[in-house]
């Protein structure tokens, strides 16, 4: 009895530690957007091949330690990113589209970013022997209400994830062209 | 009288070139850029830009008095325009403080008050829209968004995110009444006095909860796109508009079948929409792109994709005659 008890309290506190980076909806009152670009020497169906394979971000996002999902590039397929430094990221893809040669994601829980209700669209533009991918993030900052502190901030929230974007794009692009 | 039928008759040939008939304007409030862009439905250009507080969001325009309201969230104040003979001569009046992060706004011209619902707060504070003067502060529920006002009833309705219910003001006494449940996470609200109908966009529900106002009944519960956000009703064309943030898109709804009759596509965000003073098209505002698209009312189709501003929301009903 005062067993289960006490691993319930622990289960209790565990929930509540991840509620704070991961399941919380409460945001504030600023919408951020990221977009990045980048124009890559390579043909756009390569990079699709890449930037498609929703589960293989690993082969070109340096941040990436490891990648799982649970229903490869089906809607609603859940990835669990393992970042470097030990940091997690779980996502679930809301839109995928083969034709358009674009995906759209959203966080559902993690603290991999300082941020709340990020959701990402990525997409591969061009046709010819060169194309170009754009990233686009919308989020809140980490910390919904007043006065955040400055690692929770949107300004850190922005430059976290515009980071996160020009570290893999970057990178992508020299995989690309390789 | 021989004036008043000139101008009547220059209506009727919609031509709207006489200083005092400035043709119509949406009032755009730029959360990137601190500003609000305002924008000729004409030309489709902008024609001016004014200054307001922080992270601005809500907006509504009032033709008496002559002004544009904004809630400015970051800097926790409403800033009051004072709109000119022409945009051009538009000034900011005033910023009120109003709370801890002002979202929603919403102006009953008759009796002559702004409602602002405070997102952190978690409150509706009101303001006399002629003196500036706080008049009455009411507790709400978790995490109030949109505003609609019940002309019929004396009542104002605060959408409660958090609680996935509106709750229910009696404007004179400034007292609560019961809430409405609604679906999950309610933001935009929009009241249907033909139908005598109030409708929420249920962000995290993908739907809109229709609900029948002299019973307090919930009529229907409409599946529409992902996320979806604000909600617009067409007065004559028994239509409903719903922008859905996700989707990309809009959803037309049949207002006497409670049926969607269409979605079509707009911009990246969509989020706030307001009605042309004519009834002939719609504008959705565009968060993700930075622009305002024009649809026609009837088919939905998009008309024109007009240059917004930076992070652009438009939450409210920010066209001007």
């Amino acid at each position: 009895m005062g067993k289960s008890n006490s691993i319930g309290r622990v289960v209790v506190l565990l929930l509540l530690g991840s509620l704070a980076s991961s399941l919380v909806f409460a945001h504030g009152p600023s919408r951020q957007k990221v977009v990045e670009r980048i124009e890559i020497n390579a043909p756009a169906e390569k990079l699709w091949a890449l930037v498609g394979d929703y589960a293989g971000w690993q082969k070109w996002h340096p941040a990436i330690e490891a990648s799982t999902a649970d229903k490869g590039n089906e809607l609603g397929s859940l990835r669990h990113l393992s970042l470097k430094g030990g940091k997690y990221l779980d996502e679930t893809l809301e839109g995928y589209d083969p034709a358009a040669m674009s995906l759209k994601y959203r966080i559902k829980a993690g603290d991999g970013l300082p941020v709340t209700n990020y959701s990402s669209t990525i997409v591969v533009i061009g046709d010819g022997a060169k194309c170009a991918v754009e990233w686009r993030g919308a989020f809140y900052r980490g910390y919904p209400n007043n006065d955040p502190p400055p690692d929770q901030n949107d300004e850190a929230a922005i430059a976290a994830v515009t980071g996160v974007y020009r570290l893999g794009l970057n990178n992508l692009k020299a995989v690309a062209e390789r | 009288m021989v004036v008043e039928a000139h101008r009547l008759l220059l209506a009727a040939l919609g031509v709207l070139a006489l200083p005092g008939w400035a043709a119509p304007h949406a009032y755009v409030t730029n959360q990137g850029s601190n500003d609000v862009s305002v924008i000729d439905l004409a030309s489709g250009n902008r024609v001016a830009t004014v200054a307001v507080g922080r992270a601005p969001a809500g907006v509504v325009v009032t033709e008496r008095p002559r002004r544009v309201f904004v809630t400015n969230p970051d800097s926790r104040d409403i800033a009051v325009i004072e709109r000119g003979a022409t945009p051009v001569e538009d000034r900011l009046r005033a910023r009120l403080p109003a709370g801890d992060a002002p979202l929603g706004i919403e102006a009953d011209e008759t009796a002559g008050r702004i409602y602002v619902s405070d997102m952190i707060g978690n409150r509706l504070l009101i303001f006399d829209a002629e003196s500036l003067v706080r008049v009455g502060e009411v507790a709400v529920g978790r995490g109030p968004g949109g505003i609609a006002v019940d002309r019929r009833r004396g009542r104002i309705y605060v959408a409660d995110r958090d609680d996935d219910a509106v709750a229910v003001i009696d404007a004179a006494t400034q007292q609560r009444l019961p809430d409405i449940a609604v679906g999950a996470h309610p933001f935009g609200l929009a009241l249907d006095a033909a139908n005598d109908r109030l409708y929420s966009a249920n962000v995290y529900g993908g739907s809109v909860s229709v609900v029948a106002l002299a019973s307090g009944r919930r009529l229907a519960e409409i599946p529409v796109g992902n996320s979806p956000y604000c909600i617009l009703v067409h007065p004559q064309l028994s239509r409903v508009y719903v922008s859905n943030q996700h989707s990309d898109s809009i959803s037309i709804i049949d207002s006497v079948s409670l049926r969607v009759v269409a979605t079509v596509p707009t911009g990246g965000y969509p989020e706030g929409l307001a009605l042309h003073p004519d009834g002939h098209a719609f504008y959705v505002v565009n968060w993700m792109d930075d622009t305002v698209s024009e649809h026609d009312a009837a088919t939905g189709q998009r008309l024109r994709t007009l240059a917004g501003g930076n992070n652009n929301r438009g939450f409210g009903r920010f066209v001007a005659r």
